[in-house]
């Protein structure tokens, strides 16, 4: 081995600046003498580049709510307990449309504003059954749902006394900014046949928060299923023109601002 | 624990996405390998020693699935979810990636590098390990870790320049 012969493991730990400072001194003094040395170094400090560069666009990008949600929910869903099929989004069960302001800007929700009816993502429209107690709850708004609207971020659960049940309720996601905030809310509760859970949109006015839509989760009374978060949410609300949930960062600013 | 867990998973999740994207090279193969990640971590979460770093161990479980997945996948191939795909269409992760041809040609040339040389790129070079956090975090020795990243690198910048894609590349 003469002066100039360095492996390059080495060369590549000096491109990295994790040499000691007197191996340091060996390499940079080597690459001084030998064009072949240094253009080996540059090529480590080329590939670094190369990596890091391409994977900077992704910096900053949010995530979506969904996948918040899915850790959230570890070990509430079969799936999850099981192993078994990954990344399994539930069917968005018989939505209950209410009209509002964003029911009347969307052309999906246009035909639907004040019917009766449901909307199955991917399945069209079909007849909603009665609302579950729950959806009932949930869709009149009580305070304690809209405190929870107003002043939880997203991804933190919550306990409330919905009527004599106690609900965990679980913000999904937020979207739109400060005109036209609207947020995705899990509840969910106990009842006679195991755990009944709906989805909530809703959206804020000058008048408070009001309910775009409910929806029953997995099957009706179900025993055994608990919530699972669903794309359905997102599914609405892209329907609806809200477009993709907002960063934690822009939902702080609007949770702030309430308080 | 089970709370804190979560909440220190959640703040893990845009290294383990990006993490598992330079392993599989798709954002919807990144997110299969991600939620059973995060499954398989939440069942095994009483094995996470205190003092043990949660990244370096989830970085181990993903890799461990992903090996699983790779033989799997010889074995039956692969089939893409097209609901998943179709939701990815609103995924600012998946726009941005469209939009980087930078991010593209990389993704595609690691995916043509061995699993051994791909995830010492994404864990050093991506990931911001240092040589010492990846040999544990592989299980393997530290000299094994320099040697097969010396090797990846190289290799990767060949495939780059026949992209066009190094600095100088770029530069022109």
């Amino acid at each position: 081995m003469n002066k100039f012969d360095f492996l390059d493991e080495t060369l590549m730990a000096f491109a990295d600046d994790a040499l000691s400072e007197a191996e340091r001194a060996m390499v940079a003094s080597a690459a001084a003498g030998d064009a072949r040395t240094a253009a080996r170094i540059e090529a480590f400090r080329n590939s670094r580049w190369v990596l890091e560069s391409a994977f900077e666009p992704l910096r900053g990008a949010p995530l979506p709510a969904s996948l918040t949600a899915m850790v959230y929910h570890l070990g509430t869903t079969d799936s999850n307990v099981t192993g078994g099929s990954r990344w399994r989004w539930p069917d968005w069960m018989h939505v209950r449309l209410s009209g509002g302001r964003l029911l009347a800007a969307s052309a999906l929700a246009a035909g639907l504003l004040g019917l009766t009816i449901g909307y199955e993502a991917g399945g069209g429209a079909v007849v909603a059954p009665a609302p579950a107690n729950l959806a009932q709850l949930v869709h009149a708004l009580p305070k304690e749902v809209a405190e929870v609207l107003e002043r939880t971020p997203s991804g933190d659960e919550v306990s409330v006394a919905l009527g004599a049940r106690n609900a965990r309720l679980l913000p999904l996601a937020s979207y739109g900014g400060t005109q036209d905030w609207c947020r995705e809310l899990a509840v969910s509760a106990p009842s006679g046949q195991g755990l009944e859970s709906v989805q909530l949109l809703a959206c804020r006015s000058t008048a408070g928060w009001h309910a775009v839509a409910v929806a029953e989760v997995g099957p009706h009374g179900s025993a055994g299923r608990d919530y699972v978060p669903a794309s359905g949410g997102q599914d609405l609300a892209r329907a609806l023109g809200l477009g993709m949930p907002i960063p934690a960062a822009a939902e702080d600013v609007l949770l702030h601002r309430q308080q | 624990m089970s709370e804190a867990f979560k909440t220190q998973l959640v703040s893990l999740l845009p290294r383990l996405r990006r993490h598992a994207l330079a392993r599989t090279g798709t954002v919807h193969a990144a997110d299969d390998l991600l939620q059973a990640t995060c499954e398989r971590a939440w069942k095994c979460r009483d094995q996470l020693q205190p003092g043990t770093r949660m990244d370096g161990w989830m970085f181990t479980i993903m890799g461990n699935l992903h090996i699983d997945d790779i033989r799997a996948v010889a074995r039956r191939g692969i089939a893409a979810d097209p609901d998943l795909l179709d939701q990815l269409a609103d995924d600012a992760w998946q726009r941005r990636m469209e939009g980087s041809l930078a991010l593209r040609k990389v993704l595609a040339a690691m995916q043509e590098l061995p699993i051994t040389m791909r995830e010492v790129l994404a864990l050093v070079t991506v990931d911001g390990l240092s040589y010492r956090e990846a040999a544990d975090t592989l299980g393997i020795p530290l000299g094994t870790v320099m040697s097969r990243l010396a090797r990846a690198r190289m290799e990767l910048l060949r495939r780059m320049e026949a992209r066009e894609l190094t600095r100088e590349g770029v530069a022109k």
